[in-house]
């Protein structure tokens, strides 16, 4: 930088220039943060734009650019004051045509020294015009209430206005080389953006506000959605009360003078009415045949269902779009529907209720004060209530589901639990008497129960039994049955006594019927005499050492909860060294592969024969690795039990 | 539902062996003897094997017992030695069953169509006077205990189907339980 040109900055007004420059360019950069239209970003390129034309000027004796770059700023101004509103781009472009045509002009008298019929003064005189331009444009829209850009021009255009058309006044009577204009005026001119900065910040904040208070009064509203359908949520699982007190949020937050809600049904194409309340002019024509009776009208409503696409409401829940109608009179929405008061249709809203893009159901509430009519704050709100209580609501069914599962998975699971607890841990063993047993429990069903009771010392009861039905009920009959089998098998009743105390201990004591089926065998391990009684449970089988062969015993009998007379019968046979006597359920003689074929007792037989020298441990083993290969991958439909005894003479 | 949607739905107890629904694949199977007091042993038996999450299962209950005790009281007339047979498969969309008993088959199944088509038609003409009449359906067989009135309901109970075999010995149904298009939850 050369002496001369340091000197120019010194002795030129520019650091007071700069200095209301940088407090503009600090307003606008803090407005810029909050302003989301970019406005901001406008006036700091004005800032940008003066800084450079000033800071050149003084570094460089190149006093003709004072003039465009004065244009040039007075163009923008222009630009930022008149592009928000419509009607002004006609004036506006045409003063910037000017603005150009002086620019030129001016250059070529300066450049070529052409043009010098115009006189000088006509050249200060643009941007005089467009000072007083900005002001027309202003007072033409001051009643605009537009947000964003049109709402800053409209309140800060007396700024830019004043400044502009004062300060090119100023130039074209005394000159821009004056003194008093270089020094005081020009800065002082700048200010302006200052103060428009300034109220730019202040109507920011009042749009903030504004935008508080709307939302905190929506919260309110939310906050008193929640809490009602809260309330009603701890004292029922009932979808009318849920959505009963969410109409009534609806209705008292809209200042409706009534509501209803309808849900789509889950199974058919049409929807159903789940919520009625304060007066609801039905918004479509009532069956002709209906009384036009407030009380008539109104369980009509209460139990109304229509197809989707049917009426109004069933439109709002086939295609999704709201309704709004404020002067819902006008319509002929409730033509004919009567002359009555709650009858009188005077404005309607209706919105669907989604869950995610699905539509659940439909939100209506209206009013029939005469004239009375819902603004749009009042729609604004009741969308807002009805997409939060959808949620609210939803989430309420899913629960309900989800119990209802859980419901049926915790009962299924005691059911099982209790199968579990009440089977033996482990077997007794002896050395004349061997014993094997396994039951693999079905999904859900949990019907088989096996046993074996030491009554005395020589004496030993085996159990096989299955519960008809399921869940905890089935369950509870054979925790009943174990406890009697317990207390009388250590009586010295004979085995189909044991039967008929246990059937009259079960039939007809409760209030629902119960039916098992069992099977019992009594072992002496002495002697390898063994009873047998039977009801209606699978036939025993005796396989038979001496023959290798196997015998089906059985007993024709009614299962256990048939008839409370019924007398039960015994066989009595005698095991052999290498005898065994196998006891099994239905889901072991039933169980099916994936061709449908049935595992058959014929299979169970088999597997015993093959496997007769080992451990009646191991050889139910074999009967469960033989049957799980059996049925593959089909689903098991019952439980599985198996209990073999085995006689070592 | 519309008087006409129902008449143009006329139900009627079908005989065709051939219908799919005799089509046992799959299903499971249990035998049982002729005994009247064991039915609802026997109909627990069967519905046992059916899912948790189907919701109406006592509807369901309700309308196997019946089928089984047609079978044995009207198929083997309870002579406990002649069995009945039962093919049964569910899930939570369907229920399918097929009973068979050894009796001589169901002679009056087209009286029995013939009475509750006029049955049908008194019944959404809303003539009640003449409804009076064909309240119950009767033979000389009838007891007291009969009426009829458990294939009114098996008719609309089985949507899938209510047909007999050719010796009318045999009856297949199928019950499509109602599926949610609208999904809330």
């Amino acid at each position: 930088m050369t002496i001369e040109s340091f000197n120019l900055i010194i002795a030129s007004p520019l650091l007071a220039r700069l200095l209301v420059l940088v407090c503009g360019a600090a307003v606008f950069v803090a407005l810029r943060r909050k302003d989301t239209e970019g406005q901001a970003g406008f006036f700091l390129a004005i800032i940008l734009i003066l800084a450079l034309r000033d800071g050149l000027l003084s570094m460089f004796a190149v006093p003709e650019l004072r003039y465009p770059t004065d244009v040039l700023y007075v163009s923008v101004v222009l630009f930022v004051y008149a592009s928000p509103f419509k009607p002004a781009r006609l004036a506006l472009f045409a003063t910037l045509a000017i603005n150009l045509a002086a620019m030129g002009l001016y250059a070529s008298r300066v450049y070529a020294g052409a043009v010098g019929f115009i006189p000088v003064w006509a050249y200060d005189l643009v941007p005089v015009v467009n000072g007083v331009l900005i002001a027309v444009v202003g007072i033409a829209n001051r009643r605009d209430p537009e947000a964003g850009a049109a709402r800053m021009a409209a309140a800060t255009w007396p700024y830019a206005s004043a400044a502009i058309t004062l300060y090119a006044a100023l130039v074209l009577a005394v000159g821009d080389e004056a003194t008093p204009i270089r020094w005081l005026v020009a800065p002082a001119s700048y200010t302006w953006l200052v103060f428009a900065g300034l109220a730019g910040l202040r109507l920011h904040d009042d749009e903030t506000l504004a935008a508080i208070n709307y939302y905190e009064a929506a919260i309110d509203s939310l906050y008193n959605l929640s809490f009602r359908v809260g309330t009603v949520l701890k004292g029922s699982f009932s979808t009318e009360d849920v959505l009963g007190s969410m109409n009534e949020v609806l209705i008292s937050e809209t200042g409706a003078s009534g509501g209803t809600i309808y849900l789509v049904d889950e199974f058919d194409d049409i929807i159903v009415a789940k919520a009625y309340s304060g007066a609801f002019p039905p918004p479509f024509a009532l069956p002709e045949s209906l009384p036009r009776k407030a009380n008539r009208v109104e369980s009509y409503m209460r139990h109304a269902q229509f197809r989707l696409g049917e009426n109004v409401l069933g439109e709002v829940a086939r295609t999704g779009k709201n309704i709004y109608e404020p002067d819902a009179a006008t319509t002929d929405r409730a033509a004919g529907n009567g002359d009555e008061d709650f009858l009188r249709l005077s404005s309607l809203m209706a919105v669907p209720l989604m869950v995610e893009e699905k539509i659940i159901g439909v939100a209506a509430v209206a009013k029939n004060e005469p004239g009375s009519q819902f603004s749009e704050a009042d729609f604004d709100r009741f969308k807002l209530l009805a997409n939060f209580g959808t949620l609210a609501v939803s989430n309420f069914f899913s629960f309900l589901e989800a119990n209802e599962r859980s419901g049926i998975e915790k009962s299924a699971g005691i059911a099982a639990e209790i199968q579990r607890t009440i089977i033996p841990k482990k077997l007794p063993q002896f050395p004349t008497l061997g014993i094997g047993a396994y039951t693999t429990p079905a999904r859900g069903v949990s019907g088989d129960y096996y046993d074996v009771i030491r009554t005395r010392g020589d004496r030993i009861v085996g159990v096989v039994g299955d519960v008809a039905g399921k869940g905890v009920s089935a369950a509870l009959i054979m925790v009943m049955i174990r406890s009697i089998l317990h207390l009388i098998t250590n009586t010295d009743k004979d085995i189909a006594t044991v039967l008929d105390w246990v059937n009259r201990g079960i039939t007809g004591k409760i209030d629902m019927d119960h039916y098992a089926t069992l099977g019992i065998v009594a072992v002496n391990i002495e002697t390898g005499e063994l009873e047998y009684a039977n009801a209606s449970h699978q036939p025993l089988l005796v396989y038979r050492r001496a023959s290798d062969t196997i015998e089906t015993i059985d007993i024709k009998s009614v299962p256990i909860g048939v008839e409370r007379a019924t007398e039960y019968h015994r066989k009595a046979l005698r095991l052999y060294d290498g005898d065994m006597a196998v006891m099994y359920t239905d889901g072991m003689v039933e169980a099916m592969n994936e061709q449908g074929k049935q595992f058959g007792r014929k299979s169970i037989s088999q597997t015993i024969i093959r496997n007769r020298d080992l451990s009646p441990k191991d050889i139910v083993g074999k009967i469960r690795t033989e049957l799980a290969s059996f049925i593959g991958n089909a689903r098991q439909h019952d439980d599985q039990t198996i209990l073999i005894f085995k006689m070592k003479l | 539902m519309s008087d006409k949607t129902y008449l143009s739905e006329m139900k009627e107890i079908r005989v065709d062996e051939n219908s799919p629904l005799f089509d046992k694949t799959g299903m499971l199977y249990k035998e049982f003897p002729s005994d009247y007091r064991q039915i609802r042993y026997f109909t627990l038996l069967i519905v046992q094997s059916a899912p948790l999450e189907i919701k109406e299962i006592n509807l369901l209950e309700q309308q196997i017992s019946e089928v089984i005790k047609n079978a044995v009281k009207h198929g083997n007339q309870c002579a406990v030695d002649k069995k009945v047979r039962v093919w049964y498969s569910f899930d939570s969309t369907h229920a399918h069953l097929i009973v068979q008993d050894q009796g001589a088959g169901f002679k009056d199944l087209e009286k029995w169509n013939e009475f509750n088509k006029k049955r049908l038609e008194i019944l959404s003409a809303q003539d009640f006077e003449k409804l009076s009449d064909f309240v119950s359906f009767r033979t000389l067989k009838s007891d007291d205990n009969d009426g009829g009135n458990a294939l009114f309901a098996a008719l609309e109970y089985w949507n899938g189907g209510f047909v007999f075999n050719d010796s009318r010995n045999a009856v297949a149904m199928l019950k499509s339980f109602p599926q949610k298009k609208h999904a809330i939850g």
